[in-house]
């Protein structure tokens, strides 16, 4: 008996219990609509990680500023903690590296006609724009003579808003806070007006605009969205460096942080440990400073999300042993239905393999069919449950639906062996005596 | 077209030699106690007995269902006891037909499905093997219903489509456990009419089971057991004249 044959009884035993096919059917494909799920995420992971590690560049590195507390201060103060001077000894003492930028990362208030909202605010050269430039401009950048005379200059960053996937009320709530900074920008066009911030006269000279949220690469970085204010490092330091609230020392070239690039990931550990013995030297032993590899910190979300997928897929390949119980189930039910039938077939010369694989298709066509049905429903889930789902979507690649209706075929093969099993191994004279 | 070989008396096509079939159920129960046999090509015997005589026992071993407790089974002179059980399925599907007394067709199969069902399992290919099933359908006078399920048929039309598939793959022998036993009497004997056509005018062996006088009396020969032997040892072997 060949294949073609056993699956269209198979076909016509599965119409004839519509029932109890739709009901082992169901099972299969919620588990084959988890499955699939996590293949998006896992591949979204996997896509965001390659985003990102393009976007922080090949060998990120950064400093950061660790402020003593002040009741926890246990330094000898010598050191004058992180400062521009060096950012300036680095790019002497490593003139390899691709990109060193320190920033100021504080906050101002910021009044523009009748209103004052608070933004964050970063101090910057013109390095920055080397990492994570994902923007558009209107107007321009800062200039050379912004940077050198600490000119009251500011760029504005404007959110991005939603690409696509959201009802309009949703994109609206989640575009910006109108009652925050994100409004102000939003609903007047500022260029090139002056506003005030911490009682500091700025002109916009620029307004950069952040990429759709759904399609921000930046993902990884948890502060997004509340820097809405740049300014010349200098312009920082000169006007806004107020945030020594922990230290008693106010120093003038504060910086909070240095980003740097290395260039190579293959240079990060050797550029790692010059930088900790410069460092050492220059805060003079003052352990006042961190040195993160930003690839590790981006891994770790990574992981985060791998673990995330793991959960789901655990709960999706339940879901397909449940399914899978379901296909015995239905299997063992449909032998003993049978029981006469397997008899008249054995009797009229159907081996009993020919009798396993009659029930082992069947089971595999229902496997097949609830396959499809639940890559239907994944993705009919992922549209409309799912708030980020099309943005899932578009992380599925077709063999990802191969493989989650091969899983589900699969399963049911294993799960329809023993009642075929048993079925094949039926006494034919007691099959046909049976009532 | 069956190829009956009517006039070889040299070797049966059917030996049973002392066969003996017990059943364990808590006491040990004799179905058949050393019966010898014998079947001839060409033969449309019967065979007759009371209620537990052992008629369907000594169907199911000669039809290879089942093994003898004792003695040995031979078809065409070849010894069947002892073969494995796919080389038995195998030997079914090319050598033997069968029908039941009821519930004989595969219920989700149309008519011509379940005539052409023996072909499947051989493998003949789907147009040839549809065709000799309607074929076998017209001589059983079913062609304008070949489509129909089962239940969409009649006890006689059923027991007719299994007729048409006991014979369409050629069988030497068909095998028939009271294939009237659910019909009424007028369809009964319209069933036999046509079995008894079919092995006088195709030479196609049969050998069926009843208690039915009005059934036993169209048989060729009747072979009749009590208690699992046989009532007159003389009817062992088949008369010479006893052949259609
Ligand atoms: N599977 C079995 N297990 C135990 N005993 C059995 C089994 N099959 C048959 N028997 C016993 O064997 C004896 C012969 O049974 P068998 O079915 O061959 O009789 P029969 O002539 O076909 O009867 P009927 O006319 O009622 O069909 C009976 O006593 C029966 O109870
Ligand atoms: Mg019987």
């Amino acid at each position: 008996m060949n294949l073609a044959d056993a699956a269209r009884t198979g076909l016509v035993e599965i119409r004839a219990h519509k029932a109890r096919s739709l009901l082992s059917l169901a099972a299969i494909a919620f588990g084959v609509a988890a499955i699939l799920y996590t293949f998006a995420i896992a591949n979204e992971a996997l896509t965001k990680q390659r985003e990102a590690f393009n976007l922080v560049g090949p060998g990120p590195i950064q400093i950061t500023f660790m402020q003593w507390r002040k009741e926890d201060d246990k330094s000898l103060r010598l050191s004058r903690g992180l400062t521009s001077d060096d950012a300036e000894s680095i790019r002497l003492a490593l003139p390899w590296v691709h990109m060193v930028s320190p920033v100021l990362d504080t906050w101002g208030e910021v009044r523009y006609k009748f209103l004052n909202r608070w933004s964050g605010l970063l101090g910057v050269t013109d390095e920055w724009r080397k990492r994570n430039w994902v923007y558009t401009l209107r107007g321009r950048f800062f200039n050379k003579s912004d940077y050198e005379t600490g000119a009251p200059v500011c760029v504005l960053i404007e959110p991005g808003g939603w690409a696509k996937g959201k009802s309009a009320e949703a994109r609206r709530w989640s575009y910006y806070n109108d009652e925050d900074i994100d409004g102000l920008i939003v609903h007047y066009n500022l260029l090139n007006q002056e506003i005030s911030v911490n009682n500091t006269v700025l002109t916009v000279v620029g307004i950069l605009k952040d990429p759709p949220k759904d399609k921000d690469p930046r993902w990884f970085k948890s502060d997004r969205g509340n820097n809405r204010l740049l300014v010349p490092l200098t312009t920082a330091q000169r006007y806004f460096n107020n945030d020594n609230w922990r230290s008693d020392k106010p120093v003038a070239e504060r910086v909070s942080f240095i980003d740097l690039d290395t260039g190579s990931l293959a240079t990060v550990p050797a550029a790692t440990r010059r930088l900790q013995s410069l460092l050492d030297i220059l805060h003079r032993g003052e352990k006042d400073f961190q040195i993160v590899d930003l690839r590790q910190e981006i891994q770790k979300k990574v992981n985060e999300m791998r673990e995330h997928a793991l959960t789901i897929l655990s709960l999706g390949l339940l879901a397909i042993l449940a399914g899978g119980v379901g296909i015995t189930n239905v299997t063992l039910a449909t032998v003993y239905s049978r029981i006469r039938e397997i008899g008249v077939r054995r009797a009229v010369g159907a081996t009993r393999m020919d009798i396993l694989m009659q029930f082992v298709v069947e089971a595999m066509l229902l496997g097949l069919l609830g396959g499809i049905a639940g890559v239907i429903i994944g993705l009919g889930g992922l549209l409309f449950v799912a708030e980020e789902g099309v943005e899932k979507l578009g992380y599925l690649v077709w063999w990802h639906y191969l493989f989650t209706v091969f899983i589900s075929v699969g399963a049911s093969f294993v799960f329809a062996l023993y009642p075929a099993y048993s079925a094949s191994r039926l006494d034919p004279t007691e099959a046909l005596l049976y009532e | 077209m069956f190829d009956g070989d009517g006039g070889a008396r040299t070797t049966p096509l059917i030996e049973v030699r002392r066969v003996t079939k017990e059943y364990k159920t808590g006491t040990k129960v004799s179905a058949l106690s050393g019966l010898s046999l014998e079947f001839h090509s060409g033969e449309f015997t019967a065979i007759a007995g009371p209620s537990g005589s052992g008629k369907s026992t000594l169907l199911n071993l000669i039809g290879t269902l089942d093994a003898p407790t004792h003695g040995e089974i031979l078809h065409q002179g070849r010894k069947v006891t002892g073969l494995s059980a796919e080389e038995l399925a195998d030997f079914r599907l090319r050598h033997l037909g069968f029908i039941f007394q009821a519930y004989n067709l595969i219920p989700v199969l149309s008519a011509v499905e379940n005539t052409e069902y023996p072909m499947v399992l051989q493998g003949v290919p789907a147009p040839e093997r549809r065709a000799r099933a309607m074929e076998a359908l017209r001589s059983v006078g079913l062609e304008a219903l070949a489509h129909r399920r089962p239940d969409a048929l009649s006890g006689g039309q059923q027991q007719r489509v299994a007729v048409a598939r006991s014979m369409v793959h050629r069988p030497m022998v068909v095998l028939a456990d009271e294939p009237t036993a659910n019909l009424d009497s007028k369809t009964a004997a319209a069933l036999l009419d046509l079995m008894h056509g079919l092995n006088t005018e195709h030479g196609l062996t049969f050998i069926f089971s009843s208690h039915d006088p009005a059934v036993l009396s169209r048989a060729t020969r009747v072979v009749h057991i009590r208690d699992g032997r046989l009532v007159d040892p003389s009817e062992a072997h088949a008369a010479p004249d006893g052949v259609a």
